[in-house]
């Protein structure tokens, strides 16, 4: 059974989930801003609650050749993905950026996957340890996979969620600026993690009223 | 965890998220072995949790990305501790 948006959250929810996701999102682009050492802008985060088709159509719109993807799965209260996504083209130049600009291409290229790989276990630990001290609970994650390829592999890797055609598609473009890279974090939960979800923003919510003093 | 038994380690880094167990456990089992050894502990996942088993084992956090600043400041500490001790 497929369950609407509207359904799984209320507003008050959607909002608390954005105002956490905005805070993990720039502690992630702080840690890239002090790996590259240059001005990282982010887009204002955009939260949606898709099914897995829209998600690609989604990422499809924006970008039309082949990505890189550092993957982790993360494991605790909610049970999910999370996905740095940038253009494949672009790869290279974001090596570079991270470990100086003076190497030459033979040690880039071969540098390639590690340092991807660390890259996007910095950026997603990053945004997720900030999200899951807030909600107060523990995640654990798996050791970065960088993938290739294109949006539908992304978002139909195996083991498929066992239940409910709802995914949390967050996504938001972070750009260095001198370097024209881009790219997007995504996180993918099914239907009962986001139930699981609810009952920890639930939480957060009575938290936060709680340490507002009245005036 | 061998080479900590076989040689005079006086320091350890250790990255938290490692192919088969993680940082923290084998901070453990240094740790039983060697109650002075100085551990830090590197990781971007920042978790509460991670941080304060770190503590709890006596392992300094130190969050990535790594600097030289929080680097040295480890290193500096242990420099001094060491000569405290005489080794």
């Amino acid at each position: 059974v497929t369950k609407q948006v509207g359904e799984i959250l209320d507003e008050l929810e959607l909002d608390a989930l954005t105002e956490l996701v905005n805070i993990g999102v720039s502690r992630a682009a702080t840690s890239l801003r002090d790996m590259v050492n240059e001005e990282v802008i982010l887009s204002v985060p955009t939260l949606v609650l898709v099914g897995r088709r829209r998600a690609v159509e989604l990422l499809q719109e924006r970008e039309k050749n082949k990505l890189v993807a550092v993957h982790q799965v993360f494991d605790g209260d909610i049970i999910g993905r999370a996905l740095l996504i940038f253009p494949e083209m672009k790869s290279l130049e974001l090596v570079r950026a991270v470990v100086g600009g003076n190497l030459p291409l033979e040690d880039i290229i071969e540098l390639e996957q590690e340092a991807l790989a660390e890259t996007g276990n910095i950026i997603l630990n990053g945004c997720l340890s900030t999200i899951a001290n807030m909600l107060q609970r523990s995640l654990k994650m798996s050791l970065p996979e960088v993938l290739r390829g294109e949006a539908p592999e992304f978002f139909n890797l195996a083991p498929p969620p066992e239940a409910g055609d709802v995914v949390m598609f967050l996504y938001i473009d972070f750009a260095i600026r001198q370097r024209d890279i881009r790219g997007y974090i995504a996180l993918l939960m099914d239907l009962p993690s986001l139930t699981a979800l609810k009952t920890l923003l639930d939480e957060f919510i009575e938290r936060s009223a709680g340490s507002v003093l009245p005036s | 965890l061998t080479l900590a038994r076989q040689s005079a380690v006086d320091i350890a880094l250790l990255d938290f998220n490692m192919p088969g167990r993680d940082g923290l456990s084998l901070a453990a089992d240094l740790r039983a072995q060697d109650e002075n050894l100085l551990i830090a502990i590197v990781s971007a996942n920042h978790q509460t949790e991670v941080v304060g088993r770190a503590r709890e084992l006596g392992a300094t956090f130190l969050v990535k990305p790594l600097n030289e600043q929080s680097l040295k400041s480890f290193l500096d500490e242990a420099e001094r501790q060491l000569k405290a001790r005489g080794a």
